[in-house]
C-alpha cells in the first residue's frame, strides 16, 4: 500500500494501530447513530423519560469518540512527521545517487517539486486529512453492519450500496479528472502557440502576417473551443454519476423502510429513527466528495515522491579502486542516451602532466567527452579509464577526488562568493581561499560587490555568466586536484576570465588538463588537440602536426584566425 | 477598558507583542519627533514593505495598566542591527502616544504587535500617483515618495488639522506637487482638483470617516474605480482610538460645518492653480477593461445563479417531504394513499433538480467555450496591434499569465465557482430558515456550535500571524535550497557534497513545524469537531429530549432537526473556501482586461506605399522615452544615404538597441521624426502601410526566432511563394545550404524535430530569410558573431553577403568589426556626442578614442 511505503520502516508497525483505533472511532460514530433508534423510539413514545438512559449511552458514545478522534490526530501527525522527516533524507540520498545523465530541465523540475513541495503537502495532508477520511471511509460499512441487527433488511441494502456509492464517487472524479486533464492539454496548446505567437511578433509582422486563420495558432483556438465542449460528455456523468447514486440510495433504503413499515415489521416511530439513521450513513459519503480534490492532490504528491525514489541509481562497486598516475585513456568509447548517438568509438589518451584540448563545431559531442571523464553519465559502449582503471570502478568520492572540474554553465549556491568557493575544500584557511580567488580573478568581482561574502543570489543571478566561471576556476584552483576538466565559456567571454583560464593550465599544466577549447590562445597552449566532428575523434595530435596536415583542424584554425580580423565591408564579398 | 479589550482581540486574531526600547529621541521639525528603538524580535529580517505599519501600546498617562493602540509606520527598518523609527507628531494636548512620546527617553521601553501590513502596492505604471492623508499618514507618505522613481508624477495632498501641521517635513521628490488643506472630515474630499485622472493610482490613509468621503468623492466625482484606490483608516473619530499623533480631541469635537467651510474653501483656493483644465477626454483607466471583460458575462452568470438556487431548493425539499412523512407516520398514519403522495414528490422533484442540474452544466460551458474562444481570439488580435518594442522578456510573461493562468481562471469561474457559491450559500440559508419556522429554540441552539468553532478557532491562531511569516519564510528557503541542490548537483557531487545545505533547511524546516503544528494538532481537531454532524446530533438530541419531556415541543417538531440540522456546520464551513476562486477570478479578469488596454501602435495615417528603388533613412530630432519625463533618446539626426553602412557604438544602456529598433515602429518616436527618403521624398514612417514599412526595412537580431515548421517554410517566412531555385540561392549564400542538406530531410526537416540547430546556424538561417525578403534598408546587431565561435566565420561571410547594396544600420559591439563604415555614431546616454568615419575618429579625442584604447589594452593584457 502507498501508505506504507511512504513511511520509514520503523514507523510503518505504527500505521496498523493507528487504522484500528480508526476503526474504532468508526463504530463509534456508527454506535451514536444506531442509538438514535432506541432513544428516538422511546422519546417519541407515550414515555419519552425512557429516552434518558440512552441519551447518556449517546453522549458517552460520542464524547468517547472525540477523545479518541483527537487521539488519532495526534497520531497521525507523528506518523506524517516521521514520513517527512525519513523522505527528506531518502529523496536527499537518492538524489546524489542518480546518475547525473537524468537531470534534463523536467527531471530539475519535478525533484524541486518533490523535495520543496510534495513532503510538505503529504505532511499537511497526514495532519488534517488522514483521520477524517479513514473514518469517513470505515463510516458506512460500520452503520451497515449494525443496522444487520437492528432491521437486518436494511442493512444489506446498506451494505449493498456502499460499495456502489464509493464507486460512484470514484467514477465522478476520474471522469472529472479526465474532462479538466483535455481541457487543459487543449488550452496549453492554445497558450504555447499563442506566445509563440508574441515571441515572433517581428518575425510574423516581416512576413506580412499578422492574422491567425490559417496557421497553428488559429488551430489551436478552435480546436480549444472544440475541446471546451467535448469536455461536457466526461463532465456531466462525472458530475451527476455520484449525486444520482446518493439520491437512488436514499429512495431505494427509504423504500425498504416503507415495506418495512407497510409489512408491520416497524412501527412509525422506529421507521422515522431509522431514516435518520440512513442519513447518517450517507452523510460520511458527503464528506469524502468535499475531501477528494485534496485526497487527490495528495495522492499526486505521493506519486511525484514515489517517481523519484523510482529513478534506477548509478551503480557502485562493491571495492573501490586505488588511482594510478592521472592520465586519462578512452578505449572505443559509445554514448547513446535515449537512443541517440551522441559520441561512437571515441578513442584517446591523455598521458598524466600534458594538456590536452577538444576542439569541434558546437553539437559535436566535446562537453559529452568531459561528463563521461567525471561519471556524470554511464558509457554505453566501451570504457573511460582515469588513474588506469575504469572509472566505475572507483567510489564516487575517490573519482571525485581525483578531478577539479569547471563547467560550461556554472550554479553557485545561494550564499557569499567565498563560501562558494571554499566548498572545495572546507577545510581551506581563509588565506588560500583568497589567493585562489585572486589567482582567477575573483578578486575584481568581490571588489565590485563590496565584499568577500556578498550574497551571489539565487543560482549565481548576481553575477555574469564569465564571472560564475571565474568563482569556478577559482575552486578548482583551491581543490588542487591531479586532473583538471574544464569546459570553457563561449558566452560573456571578457580578459579577465580569459586570464583565469590561462592561469588554470598553467597551474595544472604540469598535472593532467583536458580542455573543451574555443579561443585560439587557449588551444595553443595544448600539448595534444582532439578534433571531435559528429560524435566521433577525427584528427588528433599536436597543433603544428595537424596544422601540416591540412586536414580539418587545419581549415578550422585558418577560418577562426580569419574571422577575428573580419569587419563590416560591401567589398568583402 | 477599551485598549485592553482590543489588545485582547489582537491576540485572539494572532498578534504577538514585541517589547522595543528607545536609542535615540531626536526632535527632526518642532512637534516632529523621531524616536530610533531597538526591535530585536520584531525587526528580525522579516518584509517589512514599504509603508507598512505596527500596533503600538501606549500607556494612558492617567490610568495604569490600561493602553491604547495606535498604528504607526515603519521608519528606516534595519535588519542587520533590529532597530527602527517611529515619527510622533506632537500637540497639545498630549494623547497617549505623544505624551509617551513626549516623555520618552533612552531605555523606555513600548510594546508593539505586527497586524496587517499595509502594502504599498500599485499597478504598474500609473499615469500618477495620488497620495492624500491627514499628519498620521506623514511617515508613511514620506516612505513612498522615497521609493517611487523620480520621474514619476505625484500629486500629495496633506491635511494640516492644526496650525504647525504644515511645518511637518515631507520627503522631497522631484515629480511632487504638494497641496496642504484644513482641517475637518471633508476637506481632503474637496481638495482633490478637478482634473482628468485617467490611469492614476490613489493612496489614501486618514480617519474613518474622512476615508469613506473621500473614497466616494475619488470614484463618483473623479472616475477612481474602487480598485485602484488604495485606503487605510488610521483612526475613527469619536471612538477611543482618538486622533493617532494625539492633537486636541478638540477638532473632534467641534461642530463640522463650522471647520469644513473654511477648509474647503482654502482648499480649492490651494488647489485651484495645480490644475485648472477639465478633462478633454472620457475618462478611462485600465483597470477598467477586466470588469467589461466580465460584464459580458454578468447577466448569464446572475441568471445561472438564480437556476443554481433553485436546483439547491429542490435539492432540500426531499428532505423537508421525507420530515414531514416522519410526522404523519408518528401521527399514526398507515394508510399507503396517505405517504404515496410525499414519497412521489420527493421523487420528482430529486429527478427535476438533476434534469435541471445536467442543463445549467451544459450551457455554462457552452457560455465558457464561446467567451474562452471569444478572448482568445482578442488576445491574438491584440499582440497583431502592439508596438513591436512592446514583446520585451517581462511583458511575454505576462501573455503567458493571461492566456494560460487567468483564462484558466475564468474557466473554473464560469463553469464553477459561482453554481458552487450559490449552493454554497443558499443550502445552509434555507436550511435554517426552515427550522426556524419548525421551532425557534432549537433553530437557535444550532449556532452554539459555530460559536464554540469560532472561540476555539480564535484560540488556536494565537500568535499564528508571526508563525505565519516564519512559515512562508521557512517555504522559501525550503525552495530556493531544493532549487540549489538541484541545479548545482553536478558541482556538489564533485566537490563530494553531501546536500547538507538542503538537508539542514528541511530539517529546519520540520523542526518549526512540529514545534509550531504539534500543539496546535489537538485544539485543530477540537474546533473541526465541534462542528461536525455528532456535535449538532448530540445538541439536537439532548435539547429535544430536554423539550419533549417538559411539554415544550412536539416530538415531531424534532424530525425536521434531524434530517436537516446535523449537516448545518459542514454547509456553512463550503462557504468559506467558495470566495476564494471568485476573487482569483477577478483578479485574473483584471490582468486580462490590462493586456487588451495596452496601448496600440496608432496607424490611422498609415496609408502611403513607398515607390520602388534605393532607399535612405534619416533620423530628425527623434526623441523617445518609455515613460513620459525620462527620455532615452534626446533629439537624434542621422541620415543613412541610399547603400551606406552605419554604424552604432557607445557604452551599453546608451540607446543603440533602442534607435535601432525605431526604423520598424518597435515604438513610435516621442518627439520628431524617423523617414525614408524615396527618391526626392522624405516620408514619416508612420505614413507607410504597415506592408510598405516592413518590406522596406528588415531586421537581424542577435535573439533568433525560428518558426515551428520546415526549414523551406522558415526561410520562406517573408515570401510563402517564392520558388525552390530562390530558396536554395539564399540559403547557399548565408553558408546554410550544405548544413541543411546534411539533414535527413533536407530542407522538408522541422525545426525542433528532426533540425536542431546551433546558434550560429540558426543565425545562418534568419540571414538566409533576410536575403530572400530582400528589404532595401537593413539593421543588424553585430552581436551575432559571439554566440557560436565555431561557426562565427560562417556568419559573417553570410552577413557580408546579406550587406550587398543595401542601406545598413548596424549595431556594433567590437570597434574592429565596424572600421570600414561609412559613418559611425558614436552614442552616449541617448545622444549622438560624435560621428565620422574610423580614421577621423581616431585622431580626435573623445568617447570612440577612449573606447578603441580601451579595447586595445585588453587585447594587450
Amino acid at each position: 500500500m502507498i501508505v506504507a511505503t511512504l513511511l520509514p520502516p520503523e514507523a510503518r508497525p505504527r500505521l496498523v494501530p493507528y487504522l484500528l483505533l480508526a476503526a474504532v472511532a468508526a463504530c463509534l460514530r456508527a454506535a451514536a447513530a444506531l442509538l438514535l433508534v432506541p432513544l428516538l423510539g422511546a422519546l417519541f413514545s407515550s414515555a419519552p423519560r425512557e429516552a434518558l438512559p440512552w441519551l447518556c449511552a449517546l453522549a458517552a458514545s460520542i464524547a468517547a469518540g472525540w477523545a479518541l478522534e483527537r487521539h488519532l490526530v495526534i497520531r497521525a501527525f507523528d506518523l506524517g512527521f516521521a514520513m517527512m522527516t525519513s523522505m527528506n533524507r531518502r529523496l536527499v540520498d537518492h538524489l546524489l545517487a542518480v546518475p547525473i545523465g537524468w537531470f534534463g530541465a523536467a527531471q530539475q523540475g519535478q525533484a524541486k517539486r518533490a523535495l520543496a513541495g510534495a513532503v510538505p503537502e503529504l505532511f499537511a495532508s497526514s495532519v488534517n486529512l488522514a483521520t477524517q477520511a479513514t473514518i469517513a471511509v470505515m463510516l458506512p460499512p460500520a452503520i451497515g453492519l449494525g443496522l444487520l441487527f437492528v432491521a437486518w433488511p436494511l442493512g444489506l441494502a446498506a451494505l449493498l450500496a456502499a460499495p456502489l456509492l464509493f464507486g460512484a464517487l470514484l467514477l465522478g472524479a476520474r471522469l472529472m479528472r479526465r474532462a479538466e486533464a483535455d481541457y487543459a492539454a487543449a488550452s496549453e496548446e492554445a497558450a504555447a502557440r499563442t506566445e509563440e505567437f508574441a515571441r515572433s511578433q517581428l518575425l510574423l509582422r516581416a512576413a506580412g502576417r499578422t492574422g491567425a486563420d490559417g496557421t497553428p495558432l488559429g488551430e489551436a483556438i478552435a480546436s480549444q473551443k472544440r475541446n471546451g465542449l467535448r469536455i461536457l460528455w466526461f463532465t456531466l456523468p462525472g458530475t451527476l454519476a455520484f449525486s444520482l447514486a446518493m439520491q437512488a440510495t436514499l429512495l431505494t433504503l427509504v423504500a425498504v423502510l416503507a415495506l418495512m413499515f407497510a409489512q408491520g415489521v416497524t412501527d412509525g416511530a422506529r421507521t422515522v429513527a431509522l431514516i435518520v439513521v440512513v442519513l447518517r450513513f450517507l452523510e460520511p459519503l458527503n464528506t469524502l466528495s468535499e475531501l477528494f480534490p485534496a485526497l487527490e492532490s495528495t495522492h499526486g504528491a505521493a506519486s511525484r515522491m514515489l517517481a523519484i525514489l523510482d529513478v534506477p541509481r548509478q551503480p557502485e562497486p562493491e571495492q573501490d579502486a586505488r588511482p594510478g598516475p592521472p592520465a586519462i585513456a578512452f578505449r572505443d568509447v559509445g554514448f547513446s542516451p535515449g537512443g541517440q548517438r551522441v559520441l561512437e568509438s571515441v578513442s584517446f589518451t591523455v598521458q598524466a602532466g600534458s594538456i590536452t584540448a577538444i576542439v569541434g563545431p558546437s553539437g559535436s559531442g566535446k562537453s559529452t567527452i568531459l561528463s563521461l571523464v567525471a561519471r556524470l553519465h554511464d558509457v554505453d559502449a566501451g570504457s573511460v579509464q582515469l588513474g588506469e582503471q575504469d572509472v566505475r570502478a572507483y567510489r564516487p568520492q575517490t573519482l571525485m577526488d581525483q578531478l577539479s572540474i569547471v563547467f560550461q554553465n556554472v550554479q553557485l549556491f545561494e550564499g557569499g562568493i567565498d563560501a562558494n568557493i571554499r566548498i572545495a575544500r572546507p577545510s581551506a584557511n581563509e588565506e588560500a581561499v583568497h589567493a585562489a580567488a585572486a589567482a582567477a580573478g575573483v578578486d575584481e568581482i568581490v571588489a565590485r560587490l563590496g565584499r568577500w561574502d556578498a550574497p551571489v543570489g539565487e543560482g549565481g543571478g548576481a553575477l555574469s555568466g564569465g564571472e560564475r566561471q571565474r568563482v569556478s576556476i577559482a575552486r578548482a584552483l583551491l581543490k588542487d586536484a591531479p586532473i583538471l576538466l574544464l569546459d570553457e565559456a563561449t558566452s560573456g567571454l571578457d580578459t579577465l576570465n580569459e586570464a583565469a583560464v590561462m592561469t588554470a593550465l598553467s597551474r595544472f599544466g604540469q598535472r593532467t588538463v583536458l580542455i573543451v577549447a574555443h579561443r585560439l590562445e587557449t588551444i595553443a597552449r595544448a600539448d595534444q588537440i582532439l578534433f571531435v566532428e559528429g560524435g566521433r575523434v577525427i584528427e588528433a595530435g599536436s597543433r603544428d602536426e595537424l596544422i601540416a596536415a591540412g586536414g580539418r583542424f587545419a581549415d578550422y584554425w585558418s577560418d577562426r584566425q580569419g574571422a577575428r580580423t573580419w569587419r563590416f565591408d560591401r567589398d568583402a564579398v | 477598558m477599551a485598549g485592553g479589550f482590543q489588545k485582547t482581540m489582537m491576540k485572539a486574531l494572532g498578534a504577538t507583542d514585541h517589547v522595543m526600547t528607545v536609542l535615540s529621541v531626536t526632535d527632526i521639525a518642532p512637534g516632529f519627533r523621531r524616536i530610533r528603538l531597538a526591535a530585536p524580535t520584531m525587526i528580525d529580517g522579516r518584509e517589512t514593505p514599504t509603508a507598512s505599519y505596527v500596533r503600538l501600546w501606549a500607556p494612558d498617562p492617567i490610568e495604569p495598566g490600561k493602553v491604547h493602540q495606535r498604528g504607526y509606520t515603519l521608519v528606516d527598518p534595519d535588519a542587520a542591527t533590529g532597530e527602527v523609527s517611529f515619527d510622533f507628531v506632537l500637540h497639545e494636548p498630549m494623547g497617549p502616544a505623544s505624551g509617551w512620546a513626549a516623555a520618552a527617553q533612552r531605555g523606555d521601553t513600548i510594546t508593539a504587535s505586527y497586524y496587517m501590513f499595509h502594502k504599498f502596492d500599485p499597478p504598474e505604471d500609473p499615469e500618477g500617483y495620488l497620495l492624500m492623508g491627514d499628519p498620521a499618514a506623514i511617515p508613511a507618505i514620506n516612505a513612498i515618495l522615497g521609493e517611487l522613481p523620480p520621474e514619476a508624477q505625484v500629486v500629495v495632498i496633506l491635511q494640516a488639522n492644526l496650525p504647525g501641521d504644515a511645518e511637518i517635513p515631507v520627503t522631497s521628490h522631484p515629480g511632487a506637487e504638494i497641496l496642504w488643506t484644513g482641517a475637518g472630515t471633508g476637506a481632503l474630499a474637496a481638495a482633490v482638483p478637478a482634473r482628468d485622472w485617467s490611469n492614476w493610482y490613489a493612496w489614501v490613509a486618514a480617519e474613518n470617516t474622512a476615508i469613506k468621503q473621500l473614497r466616494v468623492a475619488l470614484n463618483q466625482t473623479h472616475g477612481f474605480p474602487l480598485a485602484d484606490i488604495k485606503h487605510t483608516a488610521y483612526w475613527i473619530r469619536g471612538k477611543a482610538m482618538r486622533l493617532r499623533k494625539e492633537a486636541a480631541p478638540a477638532p473632534e469635537e467641534q461642530p463640522e460645518p463650522a471647520v469644513t467651510q473654511p477648509a474647503v474653501e482654502a482648499a480649492s483656493a490651494v488647489v485651484g492653480k495645480a490644475a485648472p483644465e477639465r478633462p478633454a477626454r472620457p475618462r478611462r483607466w485600465r483597470s477598467q477593461g477586466g470588469t467589461e471583460l466580465l460584464a459580458t458575462l454578468r447577466w448569464k452568470l446572475r441568471a445561472a445563479g438564480v437556476l443554481q438556487g433553485l436546483i439547491s431548493l429542490m435539492q432540500l425539499a426531499p428532505l423537508v417531504l421525507l420530515a414531514e412523512l416522519g410526522r404523519r407516520l408518528l401521527a399514526g398514519q398507515t394508510r399507503w394513499e396517505n405517504l404515496s403522495g410525499l414519497a412521489l414528490w420527493a421523487i420528482g422533484l430529486y429527478g427535476a433538480a438533476a434534469v435541471l442540474s445536467a442543463a445549467l452544466m451544459l450551457s455554462l460551458h457552452a457560455v465558457d467555450a464561446r467567451f474562452g474562444h471569444a478572448l482568445r481570439l482578442r488576445v491574438v488580435a491584440k499582440l497583431a496591434r502592439l508596438p513591436l518594442g512592446w514583446f520585451t522578456d517581462r511583458n511575454a510573461a505576462s501573455v503567458h499569465q493571461a492566456v494560460q493562468e487567468d483564462a484558466g481562471r475564468l474557466h473554473y469561474m464560469i463553469t464553477h465557482a459561482v453554481p458552487d457559491v450559490v449552493a454554497g450559500i443558499v443550502t445552509p440559508v434555507a436550511v435554517i430558515v426552515y427550522l426556524f419556522t419548525v421551532d425557534a429554540g432549537l433553530a437557535a441552539m444550532l449556532f452554539l456550535p459555530l460559536i464554540a468553532f469560532v472561540a476555539l478557532f480564535s484560540h488556536m491562531m494565537r500568535g499564528v500571524a508571526d508563525k505565519l511569516v516564519i512559515h512562508a519564510d521557512w517555504t522559501k528557503r525550503a525552495n530556493a535550497a531544493a532549487s540549489a541542490f538541484v541545479e548545482a548537483l553536478p558541482v556538489v557531487r564533485v566537490f563530494g557534497g553531501d546536500g547538507r545545505a538542503l538537508r539542514e533547511t528541511l530539517d529546519g524546516q520540520a523542526g518549526f513545524l512540529n514545534g509550531w503544528q504539534r500543539p496546535m494538532a489537538g485544539r485543530k481537531v477540537a474546533s473541526q469537531l465541534a462542528i461536525q454532524p455528532p456535535a449538532f446530533l448530540l445538541l439536537i438530541v439532548a435539547t429535544g429530549c430536554w423539550r419533549i419531556i417538559s411539554g415544550g415541543m412536539a416530538p415531531a417538531d424534532l424530525l425536521p432537526f434531524l434530517f436537516l440540522g446535523a449537516a448545518f456546520g459542514a454547509q456553512i464551513m463550503a462557504v468559506m473556501y467558495g470566495f476564494v476562486p471568485l476573487r482569483e477570478a477577478k483578479q485574473a479578469a483584471r490582468r486580462i482586461g490590462l493586456l487588451l488596454e495596452e496601448a496600440e501602435l496608432d496607424r490611422s495615417r498609415s496609408l502611403r506605399s513607398l515607390p520602388p528603388g534605393p532607399l535612405g533613412l534619416r533620423f530628425e530630432a527623434a526623441s523617445f522615452g518609455y515613460r513620459p519625463r525620462k527620455p532615452v533618446l534626446h533629439g537624434i539626426d542621422l541620415d543613412l544615404k541610399p547603400g551606406t553602412l552605419t554604424a552604432l557604438v557607445g557604452p551599453s544602456g546608451a540607446g543603440k538597441s533602442t534607435l535601432a529598433g525605431l526604423p520598424g515602429r518597435f515604438h513610435d518616436v516621442t518627439g520628431g521624426a524617423v523617414r525614408i527618403v524615396a527618391g526626392g521624398e522624405a516620408i514619416d514612417i508612420r505614413d507607410l502601410t504597415p506592408e510598405a514599412l516592413q518590406s522596406a526595412v528588415g531586421f537581424v537580431f542577435q535573439d533568433v526566432r525560428l518558426i515551428k515548421g520546415t526549414l523551406r517554410d522558415n526561410i520562406a517566412l517573408a515570401r510563402p511563394g517564392a520558388a525552390m531555385a530562390e530558396i536554395e540561392a539564399a540559403a547557399r549564400a548565408a553558408q546554410i545550404h550544405e548544413r541543411i542538406l546534411a539533414l535527413p530531410r533536407g530542407y522538408d526537416s522541422v525545426v525542433g524535430e528532426d533540425a536542431r540547430l546551433s546558434g550560429g546556424e540558426a543565425q545562418r538561417l534568419s540571414i538566409a530569410r533576410a536575403l530572400l525578403a530582400d528589404p532595401p534598408i537593413l539593421v543588424l546587431d553585430e552581436a551575432t558573431a559571439f554566440v557560436d565561435p565555431e561557426s562565427e566565420h560562417l556568419v559573417q561571410q553570410a552577413l557580408s553577403a546579406l550587406i550587398g547594396q543595401r542601406t545598413v544600420l548596424v549595431v556594433a559591439h567590437r570597434l574592429h568589426t565596424i572600421t570600414h563604415a561609412d559613418c559611425i555614431a558614436v552614442m552616449q546616454a541617448g545622444r549622438i556626442v560624435q560621428r565620422g568615419r574610423h580614421d577621423e575618429l581616431l585622431f580626435k579625442p573623445g568617447l570612440y578614442r577612449d573606447l578603441w584604447q580601451a579595447g586595445a589594452e585588453r587585447k594587450a593584457s
